[in-house]
């Protein structure tokens, strides 16, 4: 039952991507994304053509984003699990986890707002416009702080069988430094670092997809060990410390 | 999908390997351990595309990058192309040093790397003040918001080169280093020459190639 429950986790992490995807791309129309250098004018007005869109699919995500929850759980879980007690990383592991929905819904919040009264003003349906750009693109400190994390955690895990393989570390380690550029969003309106740009959105946007699958599956191989060492430690009687 | 893969990571678990031994004698070598290739040609393949971006910017506006590009310090851009392949023949050496058990010599060549790698982040910001105090900004045109923005991800990528050595040179004073520790050590070496790479094909299209 555990097992089920933890890969169930797993699994629903990498569905919520898709969700993510479905929400974003298909059904609010935010992604490709618009471009930083519209005027205020522009701007409102793919808000009045895309109203609804964007209701409707922001809407889902405010809803449905908190169900990245228990795949963080899963996440610190088996961090806590190298470090063999709650210390410093997996405890981080779970307070930054507990930020990672609210970079989705958060940013939502903001589109939404700018989408609910598009009538309005255009300055400020182009300021909460860039508000929903600067939380779901440049916030990024939180994600590369637990994957940096998680990548220590990988090699420094000295157990028999590890939870994870070594390759899985330096893999973290490379979706980190593509993560990063994203934070420089702030001081661009045009070019590959701005929003819409390549280094800062498509690349980030097409790492982060593929470390979501790539974790899943580690995530649910790291089940399956841990499953087979508690039957192990059954059959000797050895019991885990409380911690 | 349950018990299948609980029951093969028990067989795992009852045969008790140990980690796999990093390339038996007689095959050839890669150095470091397979996993830290993905990082190294990962980020090769996306500096791939970053490169290939700009030739694609360029062959917009050719005149525009031409004209930009004879306004770039190209001492500069050499001294910190021989800083780097410098540092790698220091990180070559140093490796050498930590095989044959010369932790002192190991240790002052990493020195010696980390110093290159140093001067080459105070050599650019010497260069980048300079570009900005003559008004050269990335908000100028194409060229120098790429120019910036290609330089400033491989300097971002000295930072952390840095910090690997740094890393090395912790391990290098240790009396004696285990397999996975060795293929640590080798693979943060491959990480700086990585560097070195990506500012040898960076140097010469940016400041060379008209």
């Amino acid at each position: 039952m555990h097992v089920t429950i933890e890969k169930a986790a797993a699994w629903l992490g990498l569905a919520m991507v898709g969700g993510f995807l479905v929400m974003f791309w298909f059904i609010a129309g935010l992604i490709p994304p618009m471009n930083p250098s519209d005027s205020a004018q522009q701007t409102a007005q793919i808000y009045v053509d895309k109203e609804w869109r964007i209701r409707i699919g922001l809407a889902l995500m405010i809803l449905f984003a908190w169900l990245f929850a228990p795949f963080f759980a899963l996440l610190s879980r088996q961090v806590r699990r190298i470090e063999g007690y709650w210390g410093v990383m997996s405890l981080t592991q779970v307070m930054l986890s507990v930020t990672f929905p609210f970079g989705f819904s958060l940013c939502a919040l903001f589109a939404v707002a700018a989408a609910y009264r598009p009538e309005r003003n255009p300055d400020v349906t182009q300021a909460l416009n860039d508000m929903f750009w600067f939380i779901f693109v440049g916030l990024v400190g939180p994600l590369i702080t637990q994957v940096v994390i998680l990548a220590f955690c990988v090699f420094i895990d000295k157990r028999e069988v590890p939870s994870f393989p070594r390759w899985f570390g330096y893999f973290n380690i490379w979706y980190a430094i593509l993560g990063v550029p994203g934070c420089a969003i702030y001081l661009f309106k045009s070019g590959p670092l701005a929003w819409n740009g390549l280094f800062a959105f498509w690349i980030p946007l097409t790492a982060f997809t593929i470390w979501m699958i790539v974790t899943t599956v580690m995530l649910v191989k790291a089940v399956d060990v841990e499953a087979a060492e508690r039957e192990s430690n059954a059959a000797e009687r050895v019991w885990e410390p409380a911690a | 999908m349950g018990t299948g893969g609980v029951s093969q990571a028990a067989a795992r678990l009852a045969a008790k390997p140990g980690r796999a031994p990093q390339g038996s004698s007689g095959d050839r070598h890669v150095p470091g351990e397979p996993g830290v290739w993905i990082l190294l040609f990962g980020d090769m393949l996306v500096f791939g595309v970053f490169f290939a971006t700009f030739m694609y910017q360029r062959s917009l506006a050719p005149e525009l990058f031409d004209e930009s590009r004879q306004t770039l310090s190209i001492g500069i851009g050499l001294a910190n192309t021989l800083i780097l392949l410098t540092s790698s023949l220091f990180v070559v050496t140093a490796i050498r040093a930590i095989r044959s058990s010369q932790r002192l010599a190991a240790r002052w060549l990493l020195v010696g790397a980390l110093a290159c790698g140093l001067a080459f982040v105070g050599l650019k910001v010497v260069e980048y003040t300079a570009k900005v105090n003559e008004g050269h900004t990335p908000n100028q045109n194409a060229f120098y918001l790429y120019y910036f923005i290609l330089t400033g991800l491989h300097l971002f990528h000295v930072f952390i080169g840095i910090v690997v050595l740094v890393l090395l040179l912790t391990q290098a004073g240790k009396p004696d280093l285990s397999v996975n520790r060795m293929a640590f050590v080798e693979g943060g070496a491959c990480f700086w020459h990585l560097v070195d790479l990506l500012w040898i094909v960076l140097f010469p299209l940016l400041y060379l190639v008209s």
